[in-house]
């Protein structure tokens, strides 16, 4: 007789769904059928630079943040998830289908700029991307995820950390990458996510919403010179305010500035440890986060 | 109350269009699956099709026969068109999936998948915009290729591709078969299907006993089954015409010194 922790084996398990879903990804059909998917399993402190990558963009973009968050609290918590990488090399077709699906008439023309791009890439090679060989790779991400959620674990497809990931040196040889964040066991992990309890006030939410849903505060869009006002508060007649367009502030440059370079220098850090060389650049390294 | 016969034989007769239902209705579970697929920011971008009928695969198949042309010196091409096109008959129901975002709205991630740079300007600077907004109305060079590309690769990736993935998988626990197809998807935005997408995936589906996808002979547009069993009827009717006596009165009689029948009796009884 042995009495068991349900938990923590449940916990422990995520590694053997994360080999699964890795089969599963290997076995989803393929269109062209030449599409080479590669992947890597990492968990335990291997995270930590990643969630330490997470934790320095997120100070300045709200998906990082959340990815950073929730990354923190499963690992805190002694439960981290578990990554599955899935990678492939987008940027060749040997496919000869002159379709003009990535703007080039032919392939031929595509593998040439896509040579010229990749030899200038000086961090990681991001596209162009041969289309019909992309769908093969999102079709095997997608089995992926369908396996983990077929198993009952919480589970997100994400790009900003997979990018993460890529630029510290994971998944070589790869034009693109996804990461497949798979646990710990729970109701909701990746969604509707207990981690983002009280991190945002009301009114860092209303900004939110507010900066990207502009239309649906604002008040009757023609008229005087006011127009359109915006309801930015529940007296927002007897004080009218309008939206301006600005340019971003140079408090806000200066904390992306920052970003940029502890990126970089975590960037370099860790290449070195995997002996990647190559210098790092500081700047284009903050761009606009994927959803996951 | 009642019973339902189920049989593959002959096609689209009375037992096999009960057959055929049943694999509408699991495209109908497999487009929702591909509705629900991840996609990113829960953005909404996926338009689909569910087509099925003699009539309009067969105007499918001759599309793709037809697109067989488009890359005249590949030879893979041309096959992978023309053996496609008799799945396209063979199958039970089409599925095709499109993204309506990845031309004209895209997803302006700033990821640099289209075109290599940290921006979204290789997509812009290919199409006619106003402000900021993508015109399909203004023609491209693009346009007079198989798909008006360039296009968003976040929206075809994780939008599209994701969608066929799930479909896919939808396919599988169903147990029915079904398989992505850039031959049907082609023909099938030619041909109107997925009206707002520029590319779209064909996913032929069907529920036979052998999966008409896989296992495929060379030349097999010109060996398919139904060629095999049309050359059959052209041979069989010929080959009843000639030689043969009034059954009503007369019996071939066995050949003398026949070796075939030792053992046998007159009557041909062992």
């Amino acid at each position: 007789m042995a009495i068991y922790d349900a938990r923590k084996l449940a916990n422990e398990t995520i590694f053997e769904v994360a080999k699964l879903c890795a089969m599963a990804a290997l076995k989803a059909p393929q269109i062209t059928g030449r599409t080479e998917i590669k992947g890597e399993i990492v968990t335990g402190e291997d995270l930590l630079p990643i969630m330490e990558y997470m934790g320095i963009q997120g100070e300045v973009g709200a998906v990082a943040q959340q990815d950073f968050l929730t990354l923190k609290k499963a690992y805190e918590a002694g439960t981290p998830p578990v990554l599955l990488f899935l990678g492939a090399e987008l940027g060749r077709s040997e496919l000869g289908w002159n379709c003009y699906a990535c703007g080039f008439a032919t392939c031929a023309e595509f593998n040439r700029y896509s040579k010229k791009m990749r030899d200038a890439a000086t961090l990681v090679s991001t596209g162009p991307t041969c289309l019909w060989k992309g769908l093969d790779f999102g079709i095997a991400a997608d089995w992926a995820a369908a396996t983990a959620w077929a198993l009952n674990v919480d589970n997100r497809l994400q790009q900003g950390v997979a990018n993460a990931a890529r630029r510290l040196g994971h998944l070589q040889g790869c034009s693109r990458g996804v990461a497949l964040s798979i646990g710990p066991c729970g109701d909701l992990v990746w969604f509707s996510r207990p981690a983002l309890k009280g991190v945002a006030s009301e009114e860092e939410l209303m900004d939110y919403l507010w900066s990207n849903l502009p239309h649906h505060w604002m008040g009757r869009p023609y008229g005087d010179a006011e127009s359109p006002i915006f309801k930015y508060a529940d007296d927002w007649q007897l004080r009218p305010k309008r939206m301006e367009l600005v340019e971003p502030s140079p408090e806000i440059l200066e904390k992306k500035r920052s970003v940029e370079e502890r990126l970089a220098a975590l960037i370099q850090r860790e290449r070195a440890k995997r002996g990647l060389k190559g210098t790092v650049p500081t700047k284009g390294l903050l761009e606009a986060e994927e959803g996951g | 109350m009642g019973a339902e016969h189920v049989i593959d034989w002959p096609p689209y007769g009375s037992s096999d269009r009960v057959r055929r239902r049943g694999v509408l209705a699991a495209a109908r579970l497999m487009m929702n699956a591909a509705i629900t697929a991840p996609c990113p920011g829960g953005t909404p971008q996926i338009e689909g099709h569910i087509v099925y009928g003699q009539e309009e695969q067969e105007r499918i198949a001759r599309k793709m026969e037809e697109l067989a042309q488009a890359n005249p010196k590949n030879r893979l091409w041309k096959n992978i068109f023309k053996y496609e096109a008799v799945m396209a008959r063979e199958s039970d129901v089409i599925l095709f999936l499109g993204n309506y975002r990845a031309a004209e709205t895209p997803m302006e991630s700033l990821c640099g998948y289209c075109g290599g740079a940290p921006d979204c300007t290789f997509l812009f600077s290919r199409k006619s915009t106003r402000y900021g907004l993508v015109d399909l109305t203004e023609p491209t060079e693009s346009q007079k290729g198989l798909v008006a590309g360039p296009l968003c690769v976040s929206a075809i990736i994780n939008g599209l591709a994701f969608s066929v993935g799930s479909a896919l998988w939808m396919a599988n626990r169903l147990l029915v078969d079904a398989r992505p197809m850039m031959s049907m998807g082609v023909a099938g935005q030619k041909l109107g299907y997925c009206p707002r997408s520029p590319l779209v995936v064909g996913i032929p589906v069907a529920a036979l006993p052998k999966n008409p996808y896989v296992d495929i002979p060379m030349d097999y547009h010109l060996v398919s089954f139904e060629k095999m069993v049309d050359s059959l009827r052209k041979r069989y009717y010929a080959v009843k015409a000639v030689r043969w006596p009034d059954y009503r009165f007369s019996y071939p009689r066995k050949a003398k010194d026949s070796d075939r029948h030792k053992g046998e009796g007159e009557d041909g009884d062992l």
